[in-house]
């Protein structure tokens, strides 16, 4: 019962970040390997605001994730509208991000440091014990999180007008111009949603193990790994697919060691691109125009 | 001027492992993030078949060939499956595995403290260990690997290469087996990424994994793609650049810590910039903001 409560908690902020970046991926045909940065970030504010300022847990949270979410955002704004008005090849978006990554990356290792910083707070970090298991509240927030978020998301996208427009404009943007919707507004919306959710992994992932500035690349390939193997497209798959990445690579470090972890993960990504190219729900992307 | 030597030597390392990259990443298109993995395959082995059975330098280095060449074949031919934006991530995940490696296993790499004593290389009975004998092999194997790569690209194989990196469906239609050209130029980048690895654990005579992580895989990369992803003279010239940037950095007065990062959110910056000038779409297809206006 115990390894169940630690893979639903590490699947929890996998989906999140699984989920932030498949919205991108998905509304912009961009691998943006800049998110990360915004991800690390967020840890990065609250540990500002709340270890160095002093401010209140609560409000350095939530002005963390405020933060982050106008920083992803102006990333769109700025640079990416950019390259997608001068219609750049889709490598050029990954490699640029990549860019920003790195160059945001190193300001926060100047600003505060390469070594591992710690955001955890008391009350969140109370553990709760029932006859043999324990779980700390910090996990049951971040799986409960992932659940209201998936949720909120899946109905979003299929109630909400703005949730039928992004619908659109991952499928096919031409045609949603041609049917009036503003795409590089949606897109935005989009990018504004992504950011906040993967702040909120941010704030999970860096609570559970020490945030230190390389940190939030590592995170985000579990989430492309996770996005890969669940397929395009599918929420639920996400949300499956960060269920089983979580389940192997504790069963990895149950049953042969934990340093495999990472490996393990790459391991069952190109075990499932070998069997199903497509992903585990097999959706396609219509990703080559002939 | 031992430290100029010193400089020297490590400009001709990357200068030898950007080149070899820009056969996949620049003329096939295959960007690649798993050259550090070659890189530091190269290195261990080297430092494993040497310190155990010290075996002389030619041997080890074919031996490291070998076993980058078949590494890289089995993960290209994994990773050709794989459309554009997967591609990365496989050689990323290639990149973590042997990483994973190279730090986990510790019975046969030592783990994270590396291998220690790498004896220095004696070549036809000569003794390699002064900085300047060392930076006239090192030099004389970066000119081979750079005059075999021109030759490549300006070559019929070459000429495939750049076809396919451009249009793959166009080049299939000519009747070209696009995945096995493919498969050959990731597994000669491979293969020659393992010389300067070989090189690098004899000069040190100490390698641990920190010398082949992501970063660095990225950061070669980098050179390549601000080196013009093509040109093998301009990637030499950015190589130089940016192996000196920190130095350059560190004379100005700068402390060695930032010197670093500062280094990184230039050619951070670089790529940005690169992008923005150069990244456009050979072939324009009309956007949804043309329709708009």
């Amino acid at each position: 019962m115990q390894h169940v409560l630690n893979i639903l908690h590490l699947s929890s902020i996998y989906f999140l970040v699984a989920l932030s970046f498949a919205l991108i991926y998905e509304a912009t045909r961009f691998f943006n390997l800049a998110h990360a940065a915004v991800i690390t970030l967020t840890g990065y504010f609250i540990f500002c605001f709340y270890n160095q300022i002093g401010l209140n847990y609560s409000l350095s949270v939530s002005i963390a994730l405020l933060l982050s979410t106008a920083f992803g955002t102006l990333l769109f704004l700025g640079p990416f509208r950019i390259l997608m008005r001068s219609q750049a090849a889709s490598l050029s978006y990954l490699v640029s991000s990549l860019g920003i990554y790195i160059a945001i990356t190193s300001i926060i290792s100047i600003i505060w440091g390469n070594a591992t910083i710690n955001i955890q707070n008391d009350l969140l970090s109370t553990v709760l014990t029932y006859n043999d298991f324990s779980i700390p509240f910090y996990s049951i927030v971040s799986i409960v999180v992932a659940f209201v978020v998936y949720f909120l998301i899946s109905t979003a996208l299929k109630k909400l007008n703005i949730g039928n427009q992004i619908r659109c404009v991952s499928q096919n943007p031409e045609l949603s111009t041609i049917l009036g919707i503003k795409v590089e507004r949606v897109q935005m919306i989009t990018f504004a949603m992504a950011s906040f959710i993967g702040g909120l992994a941010g704030f999970f992932y860096g609570y559970g193990s020490d945030l230190s500035p390389w940190k939030g690349f590592q995170v985000l390939l579990y989430g492309v790994i996770v996005m890969i193997v669940g397929g395009i497209g599918s929420k639920s798959g996400l949300l499956i697919s960060s269920l089983v990445i979580a389940s192997i690579q504790y069963g990895s470090a149950y049953f042969i060691e934990s340093k495999w972890m990472d490996g393990m993960a790459f391991i069952c990504l190109l075990i499932v691109l070998i069997v199903r190219p497509l992903g585990l729900s097999g959706r396609k992307l219509k990703k080559v125009e002939i | 001027m031992d430290y100029i030597l010193h400089l020297l030597i490590f400009i001709s390392f990357y200068i030898m492992l950007a080149q070899s990259l820009s056969l996949v990443a620049g003329l096939s298109g295959q960007i690649s993030l798993a050259h550090a993995g070659f890189f530091g395959i190269g290195a261990y082995t080297t430092a494993i078949l040497s310190t155990t059975f010290n075996t002389p330098f030619l041997v080890s280095m074919l031996v490291s060939f070998g076993l980058a060449g078949i590494i890289a074949l089995v993960v290209s031919r994994i990773a050709i499956r794989t459309v554009d934006d997967y591609y990365i991530i496989i050689t990323l995940g290639i990149q973590v595995i042997i990483y994973s490696i190279f730090n986990n296993w510790q019975g046969l790499t030592n783990g994270p403290l590396g291998i220690t004593s790498i004896p220095p290389i004696t070549l036809f009975g000569l003794d390699i260990s002064s900085k300047w004998s060392f930076l006239l092999l090192s030099g004389t194997l970066t000119a081979l690997i750079w005059f075999l790569l021109h030759n490549l690209s300006t070559s019929p194989f070459g000429r495939i290469l750049r076809g396919l990196s451009e249009d793959e469906v166009f080049t299939k239609s000519l009747g070209k087996n696009v995945g096995q050209y493919k498969v050959i130029s990731f597994t000669i980048s491979g293969m020659l990424a393992a010389t300067p690895g070989v090189l690098y654990a004899h000069y040190i005579s100490y390698i641990d994994p920190s010398s082949f992580t992501v970063e660095e895989s990225i950061f070669i990369l980098s050179i390549v793609i601000i080196g013009g992803m093509r040109n093998l003279t301009r990637i030499f010239l950015a190589a130089s650049i940016l192996v000196l940037l920190p130095e350059a950095l560190r004379f100005i007065g700068m402390p060695s810590s930032i010197a670093a990062n500062v280094r990184q959110i230039i050619y951070g910056l670089a790529l940005v910039l690169i992008m923005f000038r150069y990244g456009k779409n050979k072939i324009p297809k009309v956007s949804p903001q043309k329709i708009e206006s």
